[in-house]
């Protein structure tokens, strides 16, 4: 029996074949783990092997010589993931390569016993032998296997080599920043300060719009910053203000070079807005069962008119109670309980832990 | 008689997609299955009899794509029916275990009965949960919404066309499941950002909704207050979460779910019984989970061991208690409201679906309960959703409505936190690729390239989900959350390695396609600008 051969049967005559050598439940496997299992009993391995050195053809560069990597799929990583989705014998396969390799690793031995005992017994090892065997189904099977979704995982870059700055608000009094200064950033930064430029600090240029009785009031602060990347919470200008942040080189003399600009947010407001002047408008209403898009139609737009209003509000968030919403320092007591917003929220709030990723 | 005010039931039901064929069995996946068990079959019931009673309701439910996604595919369909006989199989087991027990056994009957019910109406829908509610729709008792395409929270998403095409994607999936055009639409996490309205309008989309202060702190200040909604510059109207009604639902002291009568659930026998008897009920790798069958109430502030039975028929009693109770202050808030007001008042109620049936168990029964009051006992108050109540008053007043979200704190902390905020900076530069991607391959015909460009924009959309954030931040499944982010942005940005140097490996490019398989018909130039 050898790979090629299981390849070629039909599902019935892998089923058939897996009972004759006593694997528990062959109709509940994938043709992979049934290929897999057979595998295992008949002693071939290579298919792991095969499968493992597939993933990394179709991963690596095809060049006629494949370069050394420091990243040999054939680790002790993979072995263990493999194990950890139920691919016994790919995770085996690896195990007993890496054991013939470091004989003085005796966990390594140890894991090629296990697998073998878990590859021989297939029963879940959490599942005593008292328990009856289940009457139930299990999950629908994987339509085909894996290995190479695992593969897609990666670190991020630390940095994308690129000039750049963004400002969020977090809320009405703070703001989230990050930044990312190239050599190349920075360099044109100091030529535009001239002389100045080898002394230059890296800041965050914070400017702030707002309007005010009728009036438009700019302002700005700076913080400077170590890092060329890097991100960090501020202190937002004021409520309700609009924000840009620009991170530049600034010289002793205050002369600052940007390097890159954020675009510009709205801090939200804190409290209500002014009581108007309020402008009605008429929108044509959607037309009941009409399937397809209907655009909006703006009928008309006027003036202030008189109207009698719904009554002031006296609840948390309402009518001049910014100050409830504003986040709590450490240690302080709340002025308002903090769960009403969003309990007992969504269902990720679930006691159960995380499968951490793995599945199995 | 006229009502002298509305009451707009919204339920907001989403679920970030998980879905992993590539494993028999993910714990993740169980969000689904749980939810399909506990909320949307037990909602589709309490609806399918109102409609048998004659019952004329109107209730708005938004959906999100990747929910309706999920509820619509078929191995997750399978998956989701095998969970159920599941239950059924346990439950035989419970009733043999406890059969001579006479405070557990009727309760392990209750369930066994329950889930029995319930698979058979699964059976009944064919597994298509989405079209029972589609047709819902159809006959006028629903409006459906739809939500941003994968949940992405907007004031976080950094690109323009990254936002537009958050909402364009949804309105297309939305399109293709329903069948028409959808009126309105939940902002993921209610978070609004200056601009939204104009996307929004773009598409067609005639409202959403902000919470209580993303109205009272709009400029200028909305002459209704909370209590009707108002226009943006672009004509898309924005409602406002009502304060009272949603804590009396939501509140951890104060809301009806925290009843002592209430089902906990936090006791499970997933977790009660030795591995022996739940074996095959629990994680094939031994780990403990919530199975559905908890036996204890509330009882009160005492622990878990203390917990007294669960008495089924008591805690329908409450439910019908509460009902009043919540239709009662209705009835007062309207009546005082419209003394105050020149038109009808609008009481809009929004929640997470998932509240209905996952965590508090009669949450259905409420609803139900509340439904039929509402409609047959008395004249104050009647059901409307937003386009209802447009369609009455087609002149608002013009504001602009002011950032905010429903999450705790009611601005974006939930969101920027220490906790996630390190994702940012990677997302924003994909949806920074994606537009220069999309600009660049606009015109190109080559298939395998559109192909790759599509499977781009789904990874993208995925690692925007507002809830691995949000997973970070409440420490639940964290592992999995960053897993899930930089998986979706090392797809993506594989592709667009592959993209540059004009080399797409089309096998691992179809396995990409098989497994984030969302949004088939994804057009790429969504993102051109």
């Amino acid at each position: 029996m050898d790979l090629d051969k299981l390849n070629d049967m039909t599902l019935a005559e892998l089923h058939e074949l897996a009972r004759k050598h006593r694997i528990a439940d062959p109709e509940r496997l994938s043709r992979e783990e049934l290929t897999d299992r057979l595998g295992a009993k008949a002693g071939i391995i290579d298919r792991a092997r095969q499968l493992v050195r597939a993933a990394k053809d179709k991963l690596l560069p095809r060049t006629a010589t494949p370069p050394a990597t420091p990243e040999d799929p054939e680790t002790e990583t993979l072995a263990r993931l493999y194990a950890e989705q139920g691919h016994l014998a790919r995770a085996l396969a690896i195990y007993r390569k890496l054991a013939a390799r470091e004989p003085a690793r005796g966990e390594l031995a140890k894991e090629v016993l296990r697998l073998e005992a878990a590859l021989a017994h297939p029963r879940e090892p959490g599942h005593p032998a008292a328990v009856p065997p289940p009457e139930v189904h299990m999950p629908a099977p994987a339509p085909t296997g894996e290995p190479l979704g695992m593969l897609d995982y990666e670190e991020l870059p630390e940095t994308y080599g690129q000039d750049d700055v963004a400002v969020m608000a977090q809320d009405p009094w703070h703001l989230f920043v990050y930044w990312e200064v190239t050599p190349a950033g920075r360099q044109a930064a100091r030529s535009q300060l001239g002389g100045e430029g080898h002394a230059a600090q890296l800041t965050l240029r914070v400017s702030s719009v707002a309007t005010r009785d009728g009036r438009v009031e700019q302002e700005f602060g700076d913080i400077d910053v170590d890092w060329d990347h890097g991100r960090r919470y501020l202190d937002a200008p004021r409520p309700g203000v609009r924000v840009t942040v620009a991170i530049g080189l600034r010289a002793p003399s205050g002369k600052f070079a940007p390097i890159a600009h954020s675009r510009t947010v709205l801090v939200p407001p804190a409290e209500p807005g002014p009581a108007g002047p309020v402008e009605w408008m008429e929108v044509a209403p959607a037309r009941r069962r009409t399937p397809g898009l209907e655009p909006i139609v703006i009928v008309t737009r006027a003036g202030e008119r008189a109207v009698r209003g719904a009554p002031r509000l006296d609840l948390p968030l309402g009518t001049g109670a910014a100050s409830a919403m504003r986040p709590q320092k450490a240690g302080a007591a709340p002025d308002q309980p903090s769960s009403w917003v969003r309990w007992p929220g969504s269902s990720y709030h679930r006691p159960p832990r995380s499968s951490d990723g793995g599945g199995r | 008689m006229e009502p002298r005010g509305y009451l707009s039931l919204v339920l907001h039901a989403h679920l970030p997609y998980v879905r992993h064929p590539e494993h028999r069995y993910f714990l993740e996946e169980n969000w689904l299955f749980e939810a399909v068990t506990a909320t949307y079959l037990p909602l589709y019931d309490a609806f399918s009899r109102l409609v048998r009673d004659g019952i004329r309701f109107r209730l708005t439910m938004s959906m999100s794509p990747p929910l309706v996604s999920m509820l619509r595919d078929d191995l997750l369909k399978l998956r989701t029916a095998a969970y159920l006989d599941r239950l059924i199989a346990l439950g035989d087991r419970e009733c043999a275990r406890l059969a001579g027990d006479a405070t557990f056994g009727p309760i392990a009957r209750f369930y066994r009965d329950r889930y029995g019910r319930l698979k058979a109406l699964y059976d009944q829908l064919r597994g298509d949960v989405v079209d029972g509610f589609r047709r819902l729709q159809d006959d006028g008792f629903l409006e459906i919404i739809t939500v941003g395409a994968t949940h992405g929270y907007l004031p976080c998403i950094r690109e323009p066309a990254a936002r537009r095409a958050q909402i364009k994607t949804a309105v297309e999936s939305y399109k293709s499941h329903f069948g028409r055009h959808p009126r309105g639409i939940w902002l993921p996490e209610c978070g609004y950002a200056e601009g939204v309205e104009t996307l929004l309008a773009e598409q067609g989309i005639r409202y959403f909704f902000v919470d209580a202060h993303g109205l009272l702190h709009a400029r200028p200040r909305p002459p209704y207050g909370i209590f009707a909604p108002i226009f943006t510059r672009t004509g898309v109207a924005a409602f406002a979460r009502d304060l009272e009604s949603s804590k009396q639902v939501w509140s951890a002291r104060e809301g009806y779910p925290g009843d002592p009568t209430y089902r906990d659930f936090y006791r499970d026998v997933g977790f009660d019984l030795p591995l022996s008897e739940v074996g095959p009920f629990i994680h094939p790798d031994g780990i403990r989970v919530h199975t559905g069958y908890k036996y204890f109430r509330v009882t009160g502030e005492v622990d878990l061991g203390q917990k007294a039975p669960y008495d089924p028929g008591a805690a329908r009693e409450r439910a019908a208690v509460h009902a009043g109770h919540f239709l009662w202050a209705r009835e007062k808030q309207i009546e005082h409201l419209a003394a105050h007001m020149d038109r009808r008042p609008i009481v809009v109620s929004p929640y997470d679906a998932e509240l209905y049936g996952h965590w508090w168990f009669e949450g259905p029964e409420f609803l139900e309960m509340l439904i039929r009051k509402l409609v047959c006992d008395q004249k104050t108050v009647a059901l409307a959703t937003p386009s209802d109540y447009l369609e009455e008053y087609t002149v608002n007043a013009v504001a602009e409505p002011s950032p905010s979200s429903w999450g705790d704190g009611g601005f974006s902390n939930v969101w920027i936190d220490g906790s996630n905020d390190w994702i940012y900076r990677h997302v924003h530069q994909a949806e920074r690729r994606m537009v220069e991607l999309s600009h660049r391959h606009a015109s190109d015909g080559d298939g395998l390239r559109r192909r790759a460009l599509n499977q781009a924009a789904r990874e993208l959309l995925l690692a925007q989900s507002s809830d691995w954030a949000f997973i970070m931040k409440t420490g639940t499944a964290v592992d999995y959350a960053c897993r899930r982010v930089k998986t979706h942005l090392a797809r993506f940005r594989r592709l667009d390695r592959e993209l540059s140097e004009g080399r797409i490996d089309e096998g691992w490019l179809a396995d990409l396609e098989r497994r984030d398989n969302i949004f088939p018909e994804i057009d790429f130039r969504t993102y051109l600008e």
